[in-house]
């Protein structure tokens, strides 16, 4: 009964963006499940960790929770409470580290966290060395793209 | 006056400037300082107390008193010229102590970034490149922090091998430094660069540094020494005058007289001499020697030289004078940092002594090669008013000012600083602490040590408050969280107001309406035909696991737990105290799922005090709680002729009276409650938030015939106050119970406990005076009372203290009841219903009668709409 075409995403005007080093884009309705225990699934059980293959991912976010991205599992549905920000390329980094207070030069992939960017609450995941995910409550996603487009042009600027 | 070979100035750029009015020229690799003085001017500010002249003391950001104001590029003001580089275009002029803020938004962006290294090094000597390259040489991350622009590295330090990973930060001052070696430094990126600067790049970046180590190599600051007049321009430090002459190949004078307690100024004297200075005089004070007059006002002309093995004394021509009192290591991080000073009579200086930081002080910060001279010798003591010995040049503190601190019984150096504002400028005394101290040590009759310093506190030298609020300004300033029909409500024309971060429409006006007459209309709307608000902030939880319904017995004041599937309830929620919390409806989705929703302000808190009983007191309970605020979008639709729009988008849904069912409205997934924060039929709607907006037009249009009309808080606000329905937070401040509300139907009889039951069974809380919601309206129906009005018992208030009822908590105009109201907390109010009371509009005392809190459909009949 549903026509995708009835959903909107708050992000759908102002995302992708490209900047030398550094695209921003969005995954949006992504199927996203907050899981509390065992599934048919693997959960990590190593804190900030993620198990995934491409198109789903479990990311631990604590010892009893779990937010499971891509596949349809049993849990409490908060699709479409996140939005889904790509952060990727060369500088993708130094944008983060304008608003991020983690060591990022120390993760690699696939880890997550529950962290501050900017003034918005989000969970961020490193899909790969140069690729992160942002998963943003979706009132807060316009803010964090327009930040993230003024920290991502003032890292890419010419001055560094 | 420059020298015509030695420097790092780049004789290649002229640079034009201009100085109080002056058209001048430098060059690139000046400071303004340094230009200044190469064009010879020494007289550039005038100090705030006395008006004196006052010259350039240093060559750095230790710089006491040549304080000027940049008027452009951008008005910034006091800023030390020892530390602004010259750009072309620059103009700047002198300051007599305080600054002038532009009148106009500063255009240039200043933004911060976090940086992790093992090892951080502060400091940009010899010292410093030492500690960085063993640091980088073992292979941990490396943070250099140098606030010197003129040390030439262009490609990064390149003794460095290649491989090693060390981030080499010129022109950027650590200026704190707190718990866990976190560190903050401010970069000055394109300030140097003038008009030319990028307009997309930040003008100051501050570095938020979390560092394993931290390796200060800050080096040492050259101190005063007191003598009659020292502040006049000319006057300034010996290693100073070295540093303009190699770093921008500026001779300071022709003519100079030095004046030192220690070996240092020799060396300077004789590279000065080389280089075209003549050295008139040298005045020691180990030979007894000082200087007891300067002559000049606006420059120095010459000096008086007293002398101990001479009989008489002698007067000398001389442009400056060159001096050094000795050195001070630059421990103000350190001491941030938690790090012990003590102080070290021979060299007069006070030096690192343990810290509980991971710090190490490497070079001449730690003293090592300092010339061991002492604190210079004071002048006599004097509380002559016109003494002229200054301590502190920038708030023109001298050492008579120190005397009468001590001769008011002044004691601790605390104290003292804070009666004589004695190191409390921008310089936060760099070159003259240790002065001041010693001076309180000679009042007092003690020692150096013993006074001890002042405390040094962040940060080291002033920063901007645009670098420090960085991209957080304009739209960037705080979040403005949107609901996903938000760009609905813009193209509405809705007028927004803030509810926490939310933006949320307040009214919907038409043509010209003002809020008053957009709010009647929208609440007739609703009244008589239908209404639409967007509801999608209120605060979802949801509630699962066995003990889920246990639980939320636990918390709230009636009981979930008997709630059947596919039932909502009503309910208040109390903190330890008692008071009102929180309210709101409790759905039972099945035998182990709630769907609690909580006011929109209280969204977080209720989930943390939720996860704070759960977590803390009751670990026991199965339960998960898990946010789904912004998984749903919601609309209620509200009013008589709300059951034909539904009938039309969703044929299905037959609901009595606090009951929810999942259908599909629309075509849309949804979950639809027969609640109503109004007292009319209404339903509120649930979608997934992407669909909020499809879900919202599909309404308007299926009630387009009807005149369906979207409405915002405020009539919302108006609706539910008509039928006494409180605004937790607005109706309530933190000391109000549920039977305060009228709420007390909500509480349960059975003995079972709750959070707040124990409170609620105190004598205070059962008093018959409590203050209670009621109703209240204004005899004079055109009057509408201020909403925090105290609300009084007697028309003409007797003397102070007037005994006061309680307080007006919401006041609107109603349409459907043709008058103003109000709500009111009032004391024994219950029982004053039918009796007067007395309120204020814009000053005056107007009658007013009190009433039940309901005053629109007592009766309820509205509820299931007009059949």
């Amino acid at each position: 009964v549903t026509d995708s075409a009835d959903r909107r995403s708050p992000l759908a005007g102002p995302l992708p963006i490209d900047l030398p080093g550094v695209r921003i884009e969005e995954l949006p309705f992504l199927v996203k499940t907050n899981v509390r225990g065992p599934i048919d699934r693997p959960l990590p059980t190593t804190p900030n960790t993620v198990i995934g293959d491409g198109d789903a991912y479990a990311l631990w976010l604590g010892p009893d929770e779990w937010l499971v991205v891509g596949a349809p599992v049993e849990g409490v549905d908060v699709s479409a409470q996140y939005a889904t920000i790509v952060l990727r390329g060369s500088s993708a980094r130094d944008v983060l580290a304008h608003g991020c207070a983690l060591d990022l030069d120390a993760l690699d992939s696939g880890w997550c966290a529950q962290t501050m960017l900017a003034k918005a609450n989000v969970i961020l995941h490193g899909v790969a060395r140069d690729e992160f995910r942002i998963l943003v409550r979706a009132s807060f996603a316009r803010y964090l793209v327009a930040w993230l487009a003024d920290a991502a042009s003032s890292a890419t600027s010419a001055a560094g | 006056v420059r020298h015509e070979s030695i420097g790092r100035i780049d004789r290649s750029r002229p640079l034009s400037f201009r100085f109080d009015g002056r058209d001048l020229t430098g060059f690139a690799g000046d400071t303004l300082a340094a230009a200044l003085l190469a064009n010879g001017i020494h007289h550039v500010a005038t100090s705030v107390n006395l008006g004196r002249p006052r010259g350039i003391v240093s060559a750095g950001p230790e710089e006491p008193s040549a304080i000027v104001q940049i008027e452009a590029p951008f008005p910034e003001p006091m800023l030390t010229a020892t530390t602004v580089e010259l750009h072309d275009g620059l103009v700047a002029s002198s300051l007599s102590g305080r600054g002038r803020l532009p009148n106009r938004p500063d255009p240039s962006r200043n933004d911060a970034v976090w940086a992790h290294c093992d090892v951080l090094v502060v400091g940009g000597g010899a010292a410093a490149m030492a500690a960085a390259a063993e640091a980088a040489t073992s292979g941990g991350r490396v943070i250099i922090v140098d606030d010197r622009h003129h040390r030439p590295r262009p490609a990064g330090p390149r003794w460095l091998p290649a491989s090693t990973s060390v981030r080499w930060l010129p022109r950027t001052t650590a200026v704190g430094y707190y718990d866990d070696n976190f560190v903050v430094a401010v970069e000055r990126r394109t300030n140097h660069l003038g008009a030319a600067a990028p307009a997309d790049t930040a003008r100051e970046r501050v570095w938020r540094i979390r560092a394993g180590r931290v390796v200060l190599a800050t080096g040492v600051h050259e101190r005063l020494i007191p003598f009659p007049d020292n502040d006049r321009p000319g006057v300034m430090l010996a290693g100073a005058a070295r540093d303009y002459l190699r770093h921008y190949g500026v001779l300071v004078g022709h003519r100079a007289v030095v004046h030192t307690n220690n070996d240092t100024a020799y060396a300077v004297a004789r590279e000065l001499e080389h280089a075209g200075v003549e050295i008139v005089a040298t005045v020691d004070t180990r030979a007894g020697d000082r200087i007891s007059r300067v002559y000049g006002e606006e420059r120095v002309t010459g000096v008086r030289v007293s002398s101990r093995q001479d009989s008489g004394d002698r007067d000398f021509v001389a442009d400056v004078v060159l001096v050094s009192g000795g050195f001070q290591p630059v421990l103000h991080l350190y001491s941030q940092a938690g790090g012990r000073l003590a102080f070290s009579e021979p060299l007069g200086a006070f030096l690192a002594d343990g810290c509980r930081q991971a710090v190490t002080v490497v070079g001449t910060a730690t003293g090592d090669g300092l010339p061991e001279c002492g604190v210079p010798p004071l002048p006599e003591p004097s509380d002559d008013v016109d003494d002229r010995t200054f301590l502190d040049l920038q708030r023109d503190v001298t050492v008579a000012d120190v005397r009468r601190a001590t001769d008011a019984g002044l004691r601790s150096v605390e104290h003292v600083k804070r009666y004589t504002t004695a190191g409390t400028a921008h310089d936060q005394g760099k070159t003259s602490g240790v002065l001041t101290s010693a001076a309180v040590a000679a009042a007092l009759g003690t020692t150096v040590g013993d006074v001890g310093t002042t405390t040094f506190r962040p940060p080291y030298v002033p920063v901007a408050f645009a670098t420090l609020a960085g991209r957080d300004r304009g739209a960037l300033f705080d979040p403005e969280r949107l609901t996903p029909m938000h760009d609905w409500h813009v193209a509405a024309g809705a007028t927004f107001e803030n509810v926490g971060q939310w933006k949320r429409a307040w009214y919907f006006p038409r043509g010209g309406e003002d809020l008053d007459a957009a709010v009647a209309r929208e609440c007739l709307a609703a009244r008589t035909g239908v209404g639409l608000m967007d509801a999608s902030t209120l605060g979802k939880i949801d509630v699962r696991g066995p003990d889920a319904g246990e639980f939320l017995d636990r918390l709230y004041t009636n009981i979930m737990s008997t709630l059947p599937v596919g039932s909502v309830r009503y309910g208040v929620m109390c903190g330890l105290d008692g008071m009102v919390f929180d309210d709101g409806t409790v759905a039972r989705i099945d035998d182990e799922t709630f769907l609690v929703t909580t006011t929109t302000g209280n969204a977080a808190a209720v989930l943390a005090w939720m996860e704070e009983w759960l977590q803390t007191e009751w670990p026991s309970l199965a339960v998960r709680c898990t946010s789904v605020t912004e998984q749903w979008a919601t609309a209620a639709l509200v009013g008589p002729a709300s059951r034909t729009v539904m009938s039309r988008i969703a044929p299905d849904v037959d609901l009595a009276f606090m009951r929810w069912c999942d259908a599909t409205v629309a075509g849309l997934p949804a979950r639809v409650f027969r609640i109503s924060f109004s007292g009319e039929l209404a339903y509120e709607i649930n979608v997934a938030g992407w669909h909020g907006y499809a879900l919202w037009e599909a309404l308007m249009s299926a009630g387009a015939d009807l005149g369906i009309t979207p409405y915002g808080t405020e009539t919302m606000h108006v609706l539910r106050a008509e039928k006494g329905y409180p605004i937790i937070g607005q109706d309530t401040d933190g000391t109000i119970t549920p039977d305060d509300l009228g709420l007390g139907w909500a509480i349960r009889k059975d003995p079972k406990d709750f959070v707040g039951r124990r409170s609620l069974s105190r004598p205070d809380a059962l008093r018959t005076d409590r203050k209670q919601l009621v109703g209240l309206l204004p005899e004079d129906a055109s009057l509408r009372l201020e909403e925090g009005a105290h609300v009084l018992a007697e028309a003409v208030p007797g003397p102070p203290p007037v005994p006061y009822l309680g307080h007006v908590t919401s006041s609107y105009a109603s349409v459907a009841l043709g008058r103003p109201f109000a709500l009111a907390l009032v004391a024994a109010g219950r029982a004053r219903i039918g009796s007067r009371v007395y309120a204020t509009v814009r000053g005056t005392l107007v009658p007013a009668l009190v009433t039940s809190p309901v005053l629109y459909d007592p009766e309820g009949t509205r509820r299931d709409g007009l059949r």
